[in-house]
């Protein structure tokens, strides 16, 4: 079953396209990482599913509900956190859970123990008193506490220090795979999403570039560097799959977007008559995210 | 039900200290308004108690102007940073409890603060029961103004903003339609407002309160059950203006007294004959603009019952020149009895001096000379032009004046006495007046009487009261006083009787209070009838009681007047040797005194 399903979805800010025709779907149970350069529409894109603002065009649905009628009843699966979220500040921890603790059937008091334990957050201190990394925490203990279905987190670790970072990411992963959950998560921290993510998609300038599961996506692109027995004048022709390729005097390199260990050493031999050597190293999520947006961005 | 309950509880908890503050500053107020007034003697604590009254109602409205965009902004609705977007609370649970909130913390309070307010002043019953939706129509109106700019914006400075864009916006376009309603009609959205009946302004705010509760309520579903934002502020827009015209174009005056039959069952209105005595352009055109032009007109009136009071209720008339083009006027709503001090005239005021007579038998007035006959009335109207043409052109030209006066008989009645000291509380119909404070100020002859006076929309007085003496006075527009005649009575003096003739202008910007005064007889001067006003010492006042007489309407009759040859002057300028009527000598000889024996004691009494 599908959590997340969206069918051309599409949101115009006067002129511009925010998310232009997105179709996109998340299977249940895995964690999905919305990517993307700023501005890219991964934000716009969550409000859309969590209805906080309107398409202009196009469907959505979430939880086998469309996001215009989301309820309570689906709004009680989900668990959102987000860095632009408004607590109410002038509550405690132990306050915000208690307020929480009514709005959903399934709050775990166990688990919320757990969870408190997990993040080590002072429950009667105010939340206006809070670092940055103790209100993402305290959203997080509110929405994980009633076990969701679904996660969405959105840019949940920007601005956290690699600590908090890590204690996040290892809960989550600890409890996805311990729940089952389903989780989206857009994110700029391209090393703790290559951590999480199941499945990753690219988005640049409201479009859905790319949508693969992360395993594939990283066999299927390689950092190759070629060396030649003779120095090379000037590039040739490349295959289409073949980015950002650079040369200097014998060596030439590029990022296969399509590895295959057969047919592009073929190609390469084909392309390099005089080639000494190929050497195909793996890539980063990271890597291959900047490889994308470079390439897309030449593109244009 | 509980989820409301949690979330109401939750607004109460974030703003206890806001909250706190409200209720105290409404237990104050009521403490203040309720039991105050009775137990201040020294007129020093009264002007503190005053000053405290008049910040009362300023404060009330700045802490909701506080409060309310408080509570809304815990959850906002239009901006998709709110935390309740994004957890299981239904629109319909969260739009509940915030009214919940307004319901259980603004309007409860208010209410309850007003009827012990009320109560306290004497009012009870039936009376009590009708100020209950004229409470609800304050402050459902202002909550409902202030909970759609609050809706509509994100975070109170945005509010801040919207609050004074809209009354930015409210005074533009009223501008707008002064202007354009000038252009259509020939006179000013002002003007036409100040021709309007009091009743007729009063069932026009109360529209316009009703149409601001309804869409404010709609506007609020709506924001909270759609948030549609954008509909929403041009819905707010379109609302406002929807109120501003039905509250202009609005013309049926269910505030009005019941109007009785025609009065020619009190007078034979073909044995009333009518002329004018005197026409003076005044010398500021009303509206601030030359083309307009008001004329005072004192009129002739003989043949009406010395029981009855005459006033002009409303009239027209018609300048016509020797080519027969013509200008127009009007006079409407004069709601001031045929008794007048402030213009040139002065008469008496029969059918009062007849009510008192009936009511303690003989009695001699010391502070007043009957001026004229009861059967020789002199009238007092006001006319404005109406006709966009200027009177600036026509001065110098001879014309016709004719046209048609609206005349209501009256007669007035004891509607309450108390004795005169500090407390006591002078019960009249729906208004309570309490006295609080006397004073006789022997060299100058003044007696300073201070009243609270509590009237009621919807009581269904002939004349509308207004909310004098409230915690929120919103609808205050006419003063209680203009129905009401206070004597003070001596009976141990053989009912010597003082007439009580307010107000200073002073008294009005001590909006709860008013007083009372006795003037010098030296304001009857210009009509060289110098009175001897004896002293009021403490003696006199401690032996007398105030005494009340209302005035009601037994109907009204049309009379027209006509003047031919009369000379257009020039403002404040009576040209001599035209038809104009000479101004001096229009109050009859003290021959032709009435033939009330009273009266005529009162007469002789001061001319010794």
């Amino acid at each position: 079953m599908n959590i997340i399903t969206t069918q051309s979805l599409t949101i115009k800010f006067s002129r511009v396209v925010a998310v232009d025709h997105l179709d996109l779907t998340v299977p249940e149970g895995n964690i999905f990482a919305l990517l993307g350069p700023n501005g890219a529409g991964k934000t716009t894109t969550i409000k859309l599913l969590m209805n906080l603002i309107e398409p202009t065009g196009g469907i959505s649905e979430v939880l086998g509900v469309t996001s215009g009628k989301l309820g309570p009843k689906e709004l009680a699966q989900i668990g959102y956190v987000s860095e632009n979220q408004e607590l109410y500040d002038w509550m405690t921890v132990r306050q915000l859970m208690a307020f929480c603790k009514p709005l959903y059937p399934t709050w775990d008091e166990t688990f919320c123990g757990k969870l408190i334990h997990l993040f080590d957050l002072p429950l009667d201190r105010r939340i206006s008193n809070f670092s940055r990394g103790m209100k993402i925490k305290s959203t997080f203990l509110i929405s994980l506490a009633y076990r969701p279905r679904l996660l969405v987190l959105d840019e949940p670790f920007t601005g956290l220090d690699p600590l908090v970072r890590d204690e996040l990411i290892r809960g989550i992963l600890e409890l996805t795979t311990a729940e089952h959950w389903t989780v989206f998560i857009s994110s700029h921290d391209l090393y703790e999403v290559e951590m999480l993510a199941d499945m990753v998609g690219l988005l640049d300038r409201g479009k859905l570039k790319l949508v693969e599961p992360l395993d594939a996506l990283q066999t299927r692109f390689r950092k190759m560097t070629v060396t030649l027995s003779s120095p090379l004048t000037r590039l040739p022709d490349f295959p289409i799959a073949w980015l950002q390729a650079k040369y200097e005097n014998r060596i030439v390199t590029f990022i296969n977007s399509a590895y295959e260990e057969q047919s592009v050493n073929d190609n390469i031999r084909r392309i390099f008559p005089d080639c000494a050597n190929i050497e195909a190293s793996g890539m980063t999520l990271r890597e291959i995210f900047i490889a994308l947006t470079q390439s897309y961005k030449i593109d244009v | 039900m509980n989820m409301v309950w949690h979330l109401l509880w939750k607004d109460i908890r974030s703003l206890r200290m806001v909250v706190m503050f409200w209720l105290g500053w409404i237990f104050l107020q009521t403490m203040v308004e309720a039991w105050v007034p009775a137990i201040i003697g020294r007129p020093v604590l009264w002007t503190t108690y005053q000053m405290v009254s008049m910040a009362g109602p300023i404060l009330q409205f700045v802490l909701l102007l506080v409060l309310i965009p408080l509570v809304i902004h815990q959850d906002p609705t239009v901006d998709a940073r709110a935390f309740w977007l994004t957890r299981p609370i239904s629109r319909k649970t969260l739009l509940v409890s915030k009214l919940g909130f307004m319901g259980l913390i603004v309007i409860l309070p208010v209410l309850l603060g007003e009827i012990i307010v009320l109560a306290c002043n004497g009012i009870a019953g039936r009376n009590l029961l009708l100020a209950v939706p004229e409470i609800l129509l304050i402050v459902l109106c202002r909550l409902s103004i202030i909970g759609v700019l609050a809706m509509l914006t994100a975070n109170f400075a945005r509010f801040a903003i919207a609050v004074v864009s809209y009354f930015v916006a409210i005074k533009i376009v009223g501008f707008l339609m002064s202007i354009f309603s000038a252009g259509l009609f020939g006179y000013g959205h002002d003007a036409a407002d100040s021709l309007l009946s009091v009743s007729m302004m009063q069932s026009r705010d109360v529209v316009a309160s009703v149409a601001t509760i309804l869409v404010g309520c709609c506007l609020l579903s709506w924001q909270y059950l759609t948030r549609k934002t954008t509909v929403s502020v041009i819905m707010a827009i379109m609302g406002a203006l929807g109120i501003m015209t039905l509250q202009s174009a609005w013309h049926l005056d269910f505030l009005k007294g019941q109007e009785r039959a025609p009065a020619v069952a009190s007078v034979n209105p073909d044995s009333v004959s009518l002329s004018i005595a005197n026409i003076e352009p005044k010398k500021t055109p009303p509206f601030g603009s030359r083309k307009y032009q008001a004329f005072n007109l004192a009129f002739n009136l003989n043949g009406i019952p010395q029981d009855r009071t005459v006033e002009v209720v409303d009239g027209n008339m018609t300048f016509t020149r020797s080519n027969g083009h013509s200008l127009r006027g009007n006079a409407i709503g004069l709601d001031a009895s045929a008794f007048s001090l402030d213009g040139h005239v002065a008469v008496n005021c029969p059918g009062l001096w007849n009510a008192v007579e009936a009511d303690v038998g003989k009695f001699r007035v010391l502070n007043f000379n009957p001026g004229s006959t009861t059967s020789n009335m002199e009238l007092n109207a006001q006319f404005t032009t109406t006709d966009s043409g200027d009177y600036a052109q026509y001065v110098g030209e001879r014309a016709t004046v004719s046209g048609e006066v609206r005349l209501n008989l009256s007669e007035y009645r004891r509607a309450g006495a108390a004795p005169l000291k500090t407390g006591a509380c002078l019960v009249a119909e729906a208004s309570r007046d309490r006295v609080i404070n006397i004073s006789c100020n022997i060299p100058t002859r003044d007696i300073l009487l201070r009243k609270q006076t509590v009237s009621l929309l919807f009581a269904g007085q002939e004349k509308s009261g207004t909310l004098d003496n409230r915690m929120n006075s919103m609808m205050r527009r006419m003063m209680p006083w203009t129905d009401s005649e206070y004597l003070l009575l001596n009976r141990k003096r053989g009912n010597e009787v003082v007439r009580c003739e307010s107000v200073s202008p002073d008294d009005l910007l001590y909006m709860m209070t008013m007083s009372i005064r006795m003037w010098k007889p030296n304001r009857l001067d210009y009509v060289d009838l110098k009175l001897d006003f004896p002293e009021l010492s403490d003696e006199w006042l401690k032996d007398a009681e105030l005494v009340c007489f209302k005035k009601s309407s037994l109907g009204s009759f049309k009379k027209t007047f006509a003047m031919k040859d009369f000379l257009m002057p020039k403002a404040g300028n009576n040209p001599k040797g035209a038809a104009t009527p000479a101004w001096v000598g229009t109050v009859s000889p003290a021959g032709n005194v009435s033939t009330n024996v009273a009266l005529d004691q009162g007469a002789s009494s001061t001319n010794q």
